[in-house]
């Protein structure tokens, strides 16, 4: 159990990124999400042990891992968000490199014949041999992959991990994803909705470094049901609409706005029909609850319970086991 | 192309580099140096040394002109480097560039824009360093530097920025700017600065041997980038007069102009290039992406990087590679330990410095410079010397110093910055590495750019040793020096280094720090303030020796470096504590700086601190109580305020006889001396007391009086006899004397060179100092420093008529018995004849008697190896056998020939004895001549000098010319001595070897006189005292020329029978005779007796150097010969007799003997200052060179323009 307390952190400016969050993490995939800025990569850093906070504590199970960060570096694998390798070196060697430094081994391999099946993992195979300067942005991201699962880590910190990834990778990297979580805790940092709803039985949601909600996805997806509904408006008349409803996404198809709107109570437009929600809508319901009427505490109760359950499994890719 | 868009990143760049802490940093050290430098501490080496005399501003055109090269290559060169080599790599690292590519910036707007920014940046840099030089040699008011400040006059600082400084600043900008964006490796714009350093400052300013053809020297002016060598060679080297330099504008000649436009022109070039560069890789990398053949390429590799996994449940994968939750379930971590951590590190570090291709460029250059270095030092007279490896790895240290703490603060602070640079720190950083093992191996994988300097200045020693072909090469000497004296400095400093990145967090602000940290430390060492304790670098504070290894000052220099490695874990636990790696929090930084808990973290690196701090103390205790300390100090001044003014001009009685026995013991460096001096009143009045002085190292003295015990008054260190009866005229007493004490006594304050010693593996002591034996009367130079030392003395013209006493030792020659008691296996010498060497089991007792009295005497022990001449012993270390044959022939030839020349030799046996290189020097002791093992022993016969012979001739000539004729105490009676013994070697050289032998070291004295005579300090060869700048080159070899151009005025018989006769008058006092006594002594040896005044008028009573310019040269046929014309100027001063020749073909032939095929016409011409002739010369050969002096026999200026290729 990955424990959050109080945490506090202020930049200079000053610039408050995390507004005394509180949290527990149970083993399994637990999702961050939150807008650009929310806080969650300052959080993400902070547990990672690459940033000191202003206040408050963290514990990986039952360890302080403030007070002393080596302890939660022997059990991390962390994918940032942001990042590089030496440019001098070739992906094999740089991940030889990384996993010497994390004291990684394995039994009856060597180094260099686990660095090669890290890399056959994340199809890096034929490129291991090549600088990490000519790698693409997704072989980048692959090779941080590799390092980030390597050495059985009990936390695994990913921040934006699908970034760079096609398609194809991106869902192979979920299956992979949901393989890990199923006996160690997975943080996964994203902004992109479906990716929780995909792959987390748990998530948060954060914005402006505040904790605004934590439940389970269809928890959330059940709150909003039935208050969306979904109807098409000329360009022109959308303002009206906004000013008498809550519109939570608006697309220009066609000449004409797509809309969804939040309707709690009443009727709603002519012409807008009740749709099945999605945790999107949840989201946008929550961020727009929260610009409009400031930001809430979580409510009592929501913070997860450390009652885990089963991670869903991630959508494989065709021919995928 | 858009001015708009070039000025936004102009602005951008310019404001980036004016507001990084390194720039500021840069400034702030500049204001110290140009403040310390306004104190008039460098300045020309020109002008007059008396109270009111013209001295040389610090303000002219000139003085800065020679400061502003300096501070541009050596200082600022290295920020600009830093500038412009990472402007291009910062935005690379920062990855603007794509976003700036997808603008309508062009590339050369962009690359423009940030060049110009860096050279307006710098300029304003220079312009500040200006005004800063304005302000405080004219805005600041200090009194005590007024005679060096001239008048303000704006052109005299703009002129030389103009010049000097900035074409240097354009090229030290634009080469590292296109080396930084051409290789995208930000060490190799560091190594620039770096390389600029080694090739300016050790090799293009300062080699400048007088053998150095001129052609050469002219192309080394053009090529050194900051001028300075140009600026010496045309203006500096030969003085040309203070009031030249304080108001005259530097002279510009077209090479030179052309030279600055070149290297304006190739820092402005390197721009263009680098815009042009830039243009071509953007343009390749579009071409790439848009070539088809290369998106094929791409893409198949894609395609293939992207094939579907192969997991092991799959295909025919299975059984080979194990699933993905086997695979995660076979592997364990656990953190590596703190040294398999920092391998891994350094290992990575290790393979990136490998694949810098500028590390090699640069050993390649540190190969040549070291070699040059070697095989073209000088020594002693100009000579070329023999190195070893001992010293080669000696004299190469402070160049190592210099060269490794600069790579490895680049390479060291760009490590530490590497991770945040590529993008890697995350993942590195989130690494259970321990944060000590991550900066422990950077620090190790870096240590290889240390070790770089070390290999490629031994690869060039050990091939300059190959090339001598005459010492041995042996490791021993490198490692123990390397290793004992600069390792301690490297961690020191890359523990520093690694400190303050990591308290900094940024690489400008460590440049910036570091850069200060070095500079303020050299400035330091060359305005000599620094000791044992603050010089962590070592810096000119060992010298080598192959006799004696690190003997001398043994327990500072061991301290000091302890200390400088106690620093490393101090500097360690500040980088690991301070060391960013978990970024920190503001607030509680802040927090953390109030006065409790920055106490705790103070307590907690007390322990760190602990053992710098033990040793510092104890270091400082050492110094304190040193020779060199306050103590020592006091002690001097207290003899000198208390005695100066009772004593200084007191009678003493005069020695008959010294009857002294030393006991050595070397492993304490100390002595216990007891022996009787025999003193007489020579006075014609009665003497109530008299005094001897003792040494300040002297313990439990006791003394006797005519045999029994006395107390003499001790006035702190002299020591005032008063007899029961005054002394009668002719009355002599005895005083014994008894003490023992360490020499040296104490630790000096930084190393250096150390005259006298008593060492384990070598002994000089002589009578000059208070070493072993006490002194007669007030000793002058006890307690003397900078706040009490008096104006050179003003002689009357009238002085030599005086009855004057002697140059060194005793007015009444004595006799001396010295008996010495050291080891068995120990060789002790001193002056006189062996009488008796009594053995024990382990010591020996050698007894030296002299019944031919001496002036002054001495002991020098060693462990020698012997070569007997036949009346002379070279005492020799069985290292150093190379010259010894050599020297005791031209030993045995000497000795017979300045016999016969100037008189008869009264000794029997003379010894030469090598003693350890602590101090650089020979003295002629009557029999007993100490030569330091670099003078004579490791010197190196060049092409045309045999070195052995002048420097054995000269150190011989001082039996005759200082023992058997002691010169009087005033002015011109050092030439007797130093001067007579110059011209003894020139006769000596013509016997020897003809008449080319005499001519080349005629030459040689000739160019050294030349370059460092100080114009309007210099005086008449009779008013020179040695209290002047310039007076050594007067007295060594204006004064061997003016005497041998006497031997030509009088004829050589004639000089030789006056110098006989001279001798034999003047050489037992009372009165000691000064260079008048000469001149009237050999009026009668002349012919021409109006002749010969009017010489000895113009060369001993004026100063008088001719000079001699060839103009219109031209030859062509007449009749059945040829008719040589040309113009001859005198262009100096004085009125003098000189030859001209026309020459056909090289007088003398590799070997030295007269070339029989040389034909030549000669004419003469008598030429005062200022006047012209011409010549007209007919030849019945072709002649091809037209020669004024062909014999050299007229001492004269730039002699190389007084010849003329027809």
């Amino acid at each position: 159990m990955l424990t959050i307390r109080d945490l506090v952190k202020v930049y200079p400016g000053p610039v408050t990124a995390l507004q005394g969050i509180h949290l527990d993490i149970p083993q399994g995939m637990f999702g961050l999400l939150g807008p650009n800025g929310a806080g969650k990569s300052t959080l993400m850093r902070i547990l990672a042990g690459l940033l000191e906070p202003t206040a408050g504590q963290v514990s990986l199970h039952g360890e302080d891992i403030l007070k002393d960060p080596q302890k939660v570096r022997r059990h991390l694998g962390y994918l940032p968000q942001d990042f590089g390798f030496y440019p001098h070196l070739s992906g094999e060697k740089m991940l030889a490199h990384l996993l010497t430094l994390k004291g990684v081994t394995a039994r009856g391999r060597s180094l260099r014949k686990l660095c090669s099946e890290l890399l056959e993992r994340v199809n890096l195979s034929a490129a291991a041999g090549r600088k990490v300067k000519s790698y693409s942005g997704g072989m980048r991201q692959r090779l941080g992959i590799a390092q980030a699962i390597a050495g059985d880590p009990r936390l695994i910190i990913v921040d934006e991990p699908t970034a760079g990834l096609d398609p194809e990778e991106r869902l192979r990297f979920y299956h992979l994803l949901a393989e890990l979580a199923k006996d160690r805790i997975v943080l996964l940092s994203t902004h992109i909705v479906e990716d929780v709803a995909v792959l987390c039985p748990r998530f948060a949601l954060i914005r402006q470094g505040r904790l605004l909600a934590c439940s389970r996805p269809s928890e959330a997806v059940a709150e909003v049901e039935g208050t969306i509904y979904e109807g098409s408006v000329a360009p022109e008349e959308l303002d009206r609409l906004r000013s008498q409803h809550r519109v939570t996404q608006s697309l220009l198809v066609e000449g004409r706005n797509r809309v969804r709107i939040y309707q709690p109570e009443g009727s709603p437009p002519e012409g807008f029909l009740p749709v099945v929600t999605s945790l999107e809508d949840a989201y946008l319901v929550a961020m727009g609850n929260a610009q409009a009427g400031g930001i809430a505490e979580v409510p009592e109760g929501r913070h997860p319970n450390s009652q885990t359950e089963p991670t869903p499994q991630a959508p494989a890719p065709e021919g995928m086991s | 192309m858009s001015w708009t868009r070039l000025l936004a990143v102009f602005h951008l760049e310019l404001a980036r580099n004016l507001k990084r802490p390194m720039f500021w940093t840069m400034m702030i050290v500049l204001i110290l140096i140009v403040f310390g430098l306004s104190n008039g501490n460098t300045r020309i080496s020109s002008g007059s040394a008396t109270v009111g005399g013209d001295e040389a501003w610090i303000t002219s055109e000139f003085s800065v002109a020679l400061i502003l090269p300096f501070l541009v290559t050596l200082y600022i060169a290295f920020f600009a480097s830093i500038a412009a080599g990472l402007a291009i790599i910062s935005d690379s690292e920062a990855k603007i560039g794509e976003i700036l590519r997808a603008t309508r910036l062009r590339p050369w707007e962009y690359i423009w824009g940030k060049g110009l920014a860096i050279v307006t940046a710098f300029s304003f840099a220079l312009a500040l360093t200006i005004a800063l030089m304005i302000f405080f040699n004219h805005g600041l008011p200090n009194p005590s530097v007024e005679d060096f400040r001239g008048p303000f006059q704006l052109s005299n600082y703009l002129r030389p920025a103009l010049v000097f400084g900035l074409p240097s600043l354009l090229a030290f900008l634009g080469i590292p700017f296109y080396l930084g964006e051409r290789t995208r490796r930000p060490a190799v714009s560091f190594l620039f600065p770096v390389g600029l350093l080694l090739v300016c400052g050790f090799f293009l300013w300062n080699w400048s041997p007088t053998w150095l053809d001129p052609k050469i020297d002219r192309l080394l002016m053009l090529l050194d980038p900051a001028g300075v060598r140009w600026l010496d060679g045309t203006w500096l080297k030969q003085d040309l007069g203070v009031g030249f330099y304080n108001h005259a504008r530097v002279g510009l000649d077209l090479p030179f102009i052309l030279s600055r436009l070149a290297w304006s022109l190739l820092g402005l070039c390197a721009i263009s290039l680098t815009s042009r560069n830039y243009a071509r890789g953007l343009r390749s990398a579009q071409g790439k992406e848009a070539s088809p053949s290369s998106w094929f390429r791409r893409r198949r590799k894609e395609t293939k990087a992207s094939s579907p996994p192969r997991l092991a449940s799959r295909g025919s994968s299975r059984g080979q590679v194990a699933s993905l939750p086997n695979l995660l379930a076979s592997m364990t971590s656990a953190p590596p330990g703190v040294l398999r951590g920092a391998l891994q590190v350094a290992r990575s570090e290790f393979g990136l410095l490998l694949k810098q291709p500028g590390i090699y460029l640069f050993s390649v250059l540190i190969v040549v410079q070291t070699l040059g270095t070697n095989l073209l030092a000088v020594g002693p007279f100009q000579t070329q010397v023999l190195l070893t490896p001992g010293q080669q790895a000696t004299q190469s240290l402070n160049t190592l110093t210099l060269l490794t703490t600069l790579l490895l603060m680049f390479f060291t602070a760009e490590s530490l910055q590497r991770e945040k640079a590529c993008g890697a720190e995350p993942l590195i950083y989130s690494s259970p590495l321990r944060t000590f093992s991550l900066l422990a191996g950077k620090a190790m994988g870096n240590s290889l750019v240390g070790l770089l300097p070390l290999v490629a200045v031994w690869i060039g020693g050990a091939i300059a040793l190959l090339l001598q072909g005459s010492v041995p090469l042996s490791l021993g000497p490198y490692f123990l020096i390397w290793g004992l004296l600069l390792l301690p400095t490297l961690l020191a400093w890359t523990a520093f280094v690694v400190a303050i990145q990591a308290v900094t967090s940024s690489r400008f602000a460590t440049y910036g720090i570091c850069l200060g940290v070095l500079g303020f430390t050299i400035y330091h060492q060359l305005t000599g303030n620094l000791d044992w304790l603050s010089n962590w670098m070592v810096w000119g504070s060992v010298s080598w020796s192959d006799m004696s290894v690190l003997e001398v000052d043994r327990k500072a220099l061991m301290t000091n470096r302890l200390l400088v490695l106690s620093t490393v874990p101090l500097f360690l636990a500040l980088a690991v504590g301070a060391f960013s790696r978990r970024r920190f929090d503001a607030a509680n930084t802040l927090e953390g700086l109030r006065p409790r808990p920055l106490a705790r973290t103070i307590w907690r690196f007390l322990p760190w601190a602990a053992a710098p701090l033990a040793l510092g103390f104890a270091l400082s205790l050492m110094i304190e109580r040193g020779v060199e300390g306050q103590a020592a100090k006091n002690q001097a001044k207290d003899y000198w305020k208390q005695n100066l003014a009772t004593w200084r001009d007191a009678e003493n009685p005069d020695l008959l006889a010294v009857d002294v026995s030393v006991v050595l013991d070397l492993p304490t460096s100390s002595l216990s001396s007891q022996g009787t001096y025999r003193l007489v009143n020579s006075r014609p009045e009665e003497m109530r007391r008299f005094a001897l002085t003792g040494g300040q190292h002297w313990q439990d003295v006791s003394w006797t009086l005519d045999g029994s015990p006395y107390e003499p008054d001790n006035r702190s260190g002299l020591y005032v006899f008063t007899p029961p009866l005054p002394l009668a005229p002719g009355e002599e007493t005895t005083v014994g004397f008894q003490f023992h004490g360490a020499y040296p006594d104490g630790a000096s304050a930084n190393g250096g060179q150390v005259s006298e010693f008593i060492l384990p593996s070598g002994v000089v002591l002589t009578s000059f100092t208070t070493s072993f034996v006490p002194a007669l009367g007030y000793q002058e130079g006890r307690g003397v420093d900078e706040d009490n030392r008096y104006e050179p003395r003003e002689y009357p013209d009238d002085f030599y008529q005086e009855e004057i006493p002697p140059f060194a030792g005793s007015r009444t020659p004595f006799t001396t018995r010295v008996s010495i008691t050291g080891p068995l296996d120990f060789t002790m010498n001193s002056v006189g004849e062996l009488q008796e060497e009594k053995l024990s089991e382990d010591t020996r007792t050698t007894i030296w008697v002299n019944d031919v009295p001496v002036r002054f005497f001495n002991i020098v022990g060693g462990r020698w190896e012997v070569e007997e001449g036949e009346t002379t012993s070279i005492f020799y270390h069985p290292q150093h056998p190379y010259n010894v044959a050599q020297m005791s022939e031209v030993a045995e030839a000497a000795k017979r020939l300045y016999s016969e020349w100037f008189y008869p030799y009264p000794w029997q046996h003379l010894k030469i004895s090598e003693f350890p290189a602590l101090a650089t020097y020979a003295q002629g002791f009557a029999t007993n001549i100490p030569f330091s093992e670099g003078i004579g022993f490791l010197t190196r016969p060049d092409e045309k000098t045999d070195a052995v012979t002048v420097v054995t001739g000269h150190e011989i000539a001082h039996q005759w010319w200082a023992n058997i004729l002691t010169p009087g105490e005033g002015p011109g009676g050092n030439l007797l001595s130093e001067g007579m013994s110059h011209f003894a070697t020139l006769l000596l050289l013509e016997e020897l070897q003809g008449p080319r032998g005499r001519m080349e070291f005629a030459k040689r004295m000739e160019e050294n006189y030349g370059d460092r005579r100080q114009k309007d300090a210099e005086r008449p060869l009779v008013k020179i005292d040695g209290s002047r700048p310039g007076d050594t080159t007067v007295t060594y070899d204006k004064g061997g020329w003016v005497f041998w151009m006497t031997l030509r005025q009088l004829g050589r018989e004639a000089m030789l029978e006056g110098l006989q006769g001279f001798i034999e008058e003047w050489k037992d006092g009372p009165d000691y005779p000064l260079l008048e006594d000469l001149t009237e002594f050999l009026l009668p040896y002349a012919n021409d007796p109006v002749a010969y005044e009017e010489f000895v008028r113009q060369w001993y009573f004026q100063v008088v150097l001719p000079e001699f310019q060839l103009q219109d040269v031209s030859r062509e046929p007449s009749g059945s010969g040829y008719r040589t014309t040309a113009r001859l100027h005198q262009a100096g001063s004085g009125k003098v007799r000189v030859e001209v020749a026309a020459t056909a073909g090289e007088r003398f032939l590799e070997d030295g003997t007269p070339n029989e095929s040389y034909q030549e016409t000669r004419a003469h011409f008598d030429l005062v200052a200022g006047e012209e002739s011409p010549i007209d010369i007919f030849t019945e050969f072709e002649p091809d060179r037209l020669v004024v002096d062909p014999d050299v026999q007229i001492l004269q200026l730039r002699r190389e323009q007084a010849s003329a290729d027809l």
